[in-house]
């Protein structure tokens, strides 16, 4: 069931929804970059939805959090600290809502992370459909699509003048029913036009990263490949971090005030040497090669082994960061560029 | 950078020397293995094998502190092969004769004799560099920190003007510098003989203008450099400095007598974010605000002024560098009454006239201007030198190859090259309160040829002793075949194991750099 919202009137909504909670929507910043960022009124926010530059990860993962704190050195002293802000994230890409579905499943199966939960459940994805995928963009080929909307509590398409609005939750549903007045039915051309929009999209990623180009199989890849690729590694950890499914992370003690100390929790990255170093510098993955390696081989065969589909969403932010040009979309069709130059021989 | 980074792309052939472009300049080392790809032409000349020479089409491996003698073997090849661009030297240049004349003798048999490249070798990467329209040198520390860095700068601009590979998109002579704003350091006339916009202190018409803006007299005599300094105050005769954002502690050659210098001051006063090991040593320390507390500019390496904006507020009891330094001269009686960044902006375009265009209106929109920009609607500068030189003609200078100050003898039998890692910056003020960066790089290390860890008897992770005739540090050795036998490599960053312990404190004549890239250490294990 879709509604029609103008515009015009999007913000309007957005200041009744504001009321419960901290909005996070995509804003274009001084110089022109697009990223996602906290307002407190829906004035600023850009309604042309290009894709920001990095995932909403930080607000569930935050680069770097306390945990908790604790004095004296003491564990009767021990607070934990809870950042238990509601949120409203506007503007949320299928790839992003991939990321947050996918985080639920990682921190929530088997042991559950109340650090995260704590804040994901007072959060409404308000999620847009991508009209315009970037030059960068293959969530087709992760099993996604520009109009995926599972988990979504709102699911929105952008028609030009106008926003069609659907609800996937309860939640999502409250928050447009409640405020009816600012909505109208979507008529039957309008129902044809999201069709349409959705198929001028899946084309333009067709065009990105043709059909037949799919992630490969891990294991068919050489380690001569590896070598290859991993000569253009950094090891600048920033495929990671920018990564919406990287989830790993730090833990580390450091003072906070004179006799207090905090316990803070930080992002982190395979491709650090350090990641897996033990004990007396003895290292596994030593080399570039291996850890760039062990990423792919988690993201294309122990994602699929554990959760069923594949540890990436193609939204292609580690082929724009990568300063060795070997993001994923980079990975792919290189590795299919070898296989059919084999094929020839 | 005479040229822009955005230029890279389109040279043909990229010559590298001195610089571990993809650890230190990764976004530049970016651009280099996208020019490869696109089928440029990569030239590396280094002592380290670094990672970029896995690209590159010639590589070639120099005894460090001997770029002079690469340099004019070069230069004598092009001559020699008719490989020059005639028409440039003709019109675009002087002196050429005296610096055909002084490369003659640097025949590549010559050349392989002091530096130890074989001669094929540097016959072919002078004939790739030669026979192409667009070549760009980059070149970092590994050429300026030598008691000859001014010498190998000069032998890098000869080789481009003897070729005429400056002045256009896609070539040029670019050192790459190693901070975020070191070039709108300079720029800015942090520097003892020069005011802002490099205009000579000694020139009267310049100083006058100055005067006048700023109501108060200018001294005419050039002041000191950073490493002049540190001897003066050694001796007595400097009482008192202020240090800004820098960690001389860790960051200058010979520490030892680094600390004598700073403990014989009256009065030493440090403004930095942290506490650093030479705020450590202050009577006074300032808090000093870090970049996401700051409203500016930034100017980077190809000369492009941006735009930083403030993110947050100082903390604490830190101000912005500015306003501490507005509110001291106020204390001292002079009222320098800064309202914002923006109007010392207003201040610096009216006083320089590299800078006159650039304002913080014209910043806004733009993803910054490079300079020269002389007006308010000038597009700003992406190559220098185009059709004429600054000063008219380009001079060659010839300059012939002089050792390093320190060689290796029998109590030292080493050569010592400092530098840096990828995961920590400097002298680790910053990074190494960070956690993951610090695990990362956690320690010093030294960098050991396999054959003469042998030789030493010490493996991989093992503790050695490091020693040079000024000092002594402890570190891991580090099993490497990147360097040749008898060459070692240490990072400088760590205050516990800091490698300019060692170094010494021989200076370049004109620059008075000092010589951090050579020195001559003995290497035992520990325990």
């Amino acid at each position: 069931m879709y509604y029609i919202i103008t515009k015009v009137m999007v913000k309007a909504w957005l200041r009744k929804l504001i009321k419960q909670g901290i909005l996070v929507a995509p804003t274009q910043l001084k110089g022109g970059d697009v990223v996602f960022k906290e307002a407190f009124t829906p004035d600023n926010i850009s309604l042309e939805f290009k894709q920001p530059l990095y995932s909403v990860k930080s607000y569930f993962l935050p680069q770097e959090e306390t945990l908790f704190t604790f004095r004296n050195s003491s564990v009767d002293t021990l607070q934990e600290v809870y950042n238990e802000f509601p949120r409203i994230f506007f503007g949320l890409r299928p790839c992003d809502l991939k990321a947050v579905t996918q985080a639920d499943r990682f921190f929530g199966e088997g042991f559950q992370d109340s650090y995260y939960y704590h804040r994901r459940k007072q959060t409404l994805l308000m999620v847009i459909g991508c009209n315009n995928p970037e030059s960068h963009c293959f969530c087709h080929s992760m099993g996604i699509g520009p109009f995926y909307k599972d988990g979504a509590d709102i699911f929105m398409v952008d028609l030009g003048s106008s926003l069609a609005v659907t609800a996937g939750t309860p939640n999502g549903k409250a928050a447009i029913e409640d405020y009816l007045y600012f909505f109208e039915k979507a008529t039957e051309e309008q129902k044809d036009e999201i069709i349409l929009e959705e198929y001028a999209a899946l084309s333009k990623l067709n065009y990105n990263m043709p059909k037949d180009v799919g992630p490969p199989d891990f294991s068919s890849i050489s380690d001569e490949f590896w070598e290859k690729i991993s000569r253009k590694c950094f090891s600048c950890g920033s495929c990671s971090y920018i990564c919406p499914l990287c989830f790993c992370y730090n833990v580390v003690d450091r003072q906070n005030k004179i006799f207090e100390g905090k316990r803070v929790r930080t992002w982190d990255s395979c491709i650090f040497e350090g990641f897996t170093r033990m004990a007396g510098r003895h290292n596994l993955f030593k080399n570039r090669q291996d850890r760039l390696k062990k990423r792919f081989a988690h993201k294309l065969q122990q994602y699929p082994e554990k959760y069923g589909l594949i540890g990436c969403t193609g939204c292609g932010r580690c082929t724009v960061t990568c300063p060795g040009k070997i993001g994923m979309m980079d990975v792919i069709k290189k590795f299919a560029a070898e296989v059919s130059t084999d094929d020839k021989k | 950078m005479t040229n822009s980074i955005a230029e890279i792309t389109q040279a043909d052939v990229i010559l590298v020397t001195g610089s571990n472009t993809t650890e230190q300049h990764p976004m530049i080392g970016s651009r280099i293995l996208e020019a490869v790809q696109r089928g440029a032409k990569l030239i590396v000349i280094d002592p380290r094998r670094i990672p970029l020479a896995n690209f590159a089409d010639v590589y070639l491996q120099p005894k460090v502190g001997t770029n002079v003698a690469w340099l004019n073997g070069l230069a004598h090849v092009i001559i020699e092969e008719n490989l020059c661009d005639q028409d440039f030297i003709a019109n675009r240049t002087e002196n050429y004769l005296e610096a055909a004349d002084m490369v003659k003798k640097y025949t590549p048999k010559y050349v392989e004799e002091i530096t130890g490249i074989p001669p094929d070798d540097l016959i072919r990467a002078a004939r790739l560099y030669a026979k192409t329209d667009r070549a760009m040198i980059f070149y970092c520390m590994g050429v300026t920190q030598f008691t000859s860095g001014v010498d190998n700068v000069r032998a890098c601009a000869n080789l481009a003007m003897l070729t005429g590979n400056i002045g256009k998109p896609g070539t040029g002579v670019n050192p790459l510098r190693g901070q975020n704003n070191v070039q709108g350091a300079c720029d800015m006339g942090a520097l003892p003989d020069v005011l802002t916009g490099y205009q000579k202190l000694d020139d009267e018409n310049v100083r006058h203008r100055f005067e006048q803006v700023w109501q108060v007299q200018l001294p005419a005599k050039a002041g000191l450099t950073l490493t002049e300094m540190i001897n003066k105050a050694a001796d007595g005769s400097l009482k008192c400095l202020y240090i800004m954002g820098e960690n001389p502690m860790v960051s200058d050659p010979d520490l030892n007598h680094v600390r004598q210098a700073l403990e014989n001051l009256e009065l030493l006063i440090v403004q930095d974010i942290f506490m650093t090991e030479t705020a450590a040593m202050a009577d006074i320390v300032l808090p000093g605000a870090c970049f996401a507390e700051k409203e500016g500019t930034f100017t980077n390496t190809e000369r492009r002024v941006q735009r930083v904006r403030q993110a947050v507020l100082p903390r604490g009891k830190a101000r912005e560098d500015w306003r501490i330094i507005s509110a001291l001269a106020c204390k001292m009686g002079y009222l320098m009454g800064y309202e914002s960044p923006e109007e010392i902006m207003e201040e610096i375009c009216i006083l320089t006239p590299i800078y006159r265009g650039i304002t913080y209106h014209r910043l806004d929109d733009k993803k910054g201007l490079q300079w020269p920009c002389p007006n308010g609607v000038h597009p700003g500068t992406p190559y220098l030198h185009k059709d004429k030189f600054n000063c008219g003609k380009g001079k060659f200078y010839p300059v012939e190859y002089k050792e390093p100050s320190e060689l290796p003898d029998e109590n030292y039998p080493f050569r010592l090259i400092t530098g840096r890692t990828a995961y920590q910056f400097h002298s680790a003020t910053m990074t190494g309160r960070t956690a993951i960066l610090q695990r990362e790089d956690p320690d010093g290390f030294v960098e050991i040829n396999p054959e003469d860890a042998k030789t030493i008897g010490v493996r991989e992770g093992w503790l050695v002793e490091v020693s040079s005739a000024r000092g002594k540090v402890v570190c891991r050795a580090c099993i490497s075949d990147n360097l040749p036998q008898g060459t070692v490599f240490m990072p400088f960053h760590f205050a516990e194991s800091a490698a300019n312990f060692l170094t010494g404190g021989a200076v370049d004549p004109v620059a008075k750099i000092p010589e951090y890239k050579v020195c001559a250490v003995r290497i035992k294990g520990v325990g």
